[in-house]
């Protein structure tokens, strides 16, 4: 398994009514690991039915290991992770964590990188725009978000300045066209937020002749689904994975030793046989060959087609 | 055709492709035989954007004609070359067509403006000739059909090897009787 840290929480801001900024530190006065921009950090929340791992973008860690910033959404639709984060966690409230890991580091090679991000997206884009702008490397920075929030990205993005970075209130106010034809020659695209943005990044930029290598996505879990049932073949017994809840959740609910990662479709570590049923693919991991066969799901973010679906667990 | 090879090192061309929905797209040459129209006429006339030849010869101007652009050496067309992707944007796509030691060369240039792998294709065209390095003194000799050559430099006899650099466009030479002084292995054509 991966190691754990103890984390403390060290300073608790509110930059909005949904928005947390949380800093911190280590619970045991150990430094922390060194991180590269772009990291993740898994939080095991400990909520009223059980554990939930949640992961978030580390926005900002400080040097020599002194500590890890994070912001945190509380949705609407939260699984309850991050209303546990909002209600539950104070100044010097003691968490565990998974040592981070980073499923979108930037390309050394960059002659510029293009960000763009969505609300609460933002966050690991953050911390890419802040390494480019200290080693003095050339960036644009794209953020969307709804008219209301539009101060309190407008102070997100404040340190990288105007000209770089620009914060867009509603998702038409910016033309993807006219802003792709003009970027130079080596330039990455670095985006995230909700599918449907990433989605029309990707399918824009790819029309106009970018590869579709210079375009990177983070993406954390696409909500939920329908309700369904988990049958494990292996050690026996039914699992019900409730309509905001992910199939991981569920596993590790229950008690399932499942090794991941991520948790957002992207490293691969928790893939599991598929036995019966047919999976509703969310990741970005399997080959498209894969998914078809049905063989195998990322239970990190995918579901089932139909009421249930059978592990080789 | 392409001629297998266990040296994983070897570059593999693939039959002249280009890609679609591209926004600006130019071809290099330095076969000046290779009529750029007939590369033209294989899809669309209107394919490339820019077409740049290289025709040797001193009363060449760099002129621009219609999209056709005639060079009087390939450093002429290369150092222009790395001129104009500096200003370049992106969704451009550059093909090299012509001789190997030419293909790398400009292939050089598009990496170090930005260019990925994806945003380049090379075409080798002409004979099977190669460009070879010598491990000793690092002197290139070009136009080689033989197995077994005389350095340029140093006068080594050099055994041709499969192994390419991409950073100098050109195949690894190595004292042919290194092991056993005096002994030479047989002479074969190049394939």
């Amino acid at each position: 398994m991966m190691d754990t840290l103890a984390l403390r929480v060290a300073e608790r801001d509110l930059l909005s009514p949904t928005l947390l900024r949380l800093r911190l530190t280590s619970a045991n006065a150990n430094k922390l690991p060194s991180v590269t921009p772009g990291s993740h950090l898994v939080l095991d929340l400990p909520v009223k039915d059980g554990a939930r791992r949640n992961a978030y973008s580390i926005t900002q860690a400080g040097k020599g290991g002194t500590f890890y910033e994070i912001i945190v959404r509380h949705s609407p639709t939260s699984r309850g992770g991050s209303a546990f984060v909002h209600k539950e966690l104070t100044v010097d409230s003691i968490l565990n964590a998974s040592c981070p890991s980073n499923f979108l580091a930037l390309e050394s090679t960059a002659k510029k990188i293009l960000l763009i991000g969505g609300g609460v997206g933002v966050t690991p884009l953050l911390a890419l725009a802040r390494a480019r702008m200290e080693r003095g490397e050339t960036l644009e920075f794209h953020q969307f978000c709804t008219p209301e929030e539009k101060p309190v990205f407008e102070s997100l993005l404040a340190p990288f300045g105007q000209g770089v970075a620009c914060v867009h209130a509603g998702r038409n106010a910016l033309d993807f066209q006219t802003l792709f034809r003009r970027q130079p020659l080596g330039t990455y695209i670095y985006t995230c937020g909700p599918n449907a943005m990433m989605e029309r990044v990707l399918t824009e930029a790819t029309a106009m002749g970018w590869p579709e290598r210079r375009i990177h996505q983070e993406s954390f879990g696409a909500g939920g689904g329908n309700p369904f049932t988990v049958t494990l073949a292996r050690t026996g017994g039914t699992i019900p994975v409730a309509e905001d809840q992910t199939l991981l959740d569920a596993l590790e609910s229950a008690d399932v030793p499942i090794t991941s990662l991520c948790r957002g479709g992207a490293c691969g570590m928790c893939r599991t046989p598929v036995l019966a049923g047919t999976p509703e693919h969310r990741d970005h991991f399997l080959s498209a060959d894969e998914k078809a066969s049905g063989r195998w799901i990322m239970p990190c973010v995918s579901r089932a087609h139909g009421a249930c679906l059978t592990l080789d667990l | 055709m392409i001629p297998s090879s266990p040296v994983k090192s070897r570059p593999v061309y693939l039959p002249f492709g280009i890609s679609p929905n591209v926004q600006f797209s130019l071809i290099l040459t330095d076969k000046p035989t290779l009529d750029p129209s007939c590369l033209r006429s294989e899809t669309d006339p209107d394919t490339f954007d820019e077409v740049w030849v290289v025709h040797g010869g001193s009363t060449i101007l760099p002129q621009q004609h219609n999209g056709l652009r005639s060079f009087r050496s390939v450093s002429q067309l290369t150092e222009t070359l790395a001129g104009r992707l500096a200003h370049e944007q992106m969704g451009l796509r550059l093909y090299a067509a012509g001789s190997e030691d030419f293909i790398w060369k400009t292939a050089r240039i598009a990496e170090q403006a930005g260019l990925s792998r994806d945003e380049y294709s090379l075409f080798k065209l002409g004979p099977l000739t190669r460009t070879v390095m010598c491990a000793h003194c690092h002197t290139l000799t070009r136009n080689i059909s033989m197995t077994l050559i005389t350095c340029d430099g140093c006068g080594a006899t050099l055994e041709v090897r499969d192994h390419f650099s991409r950073l100098h466009g050109a195949y690894l030479g190595v004292q042919a009787d290194a092991e056993t002084p005096g002994i030479l292995p047989t002479v074969e054509a190049l394939t």
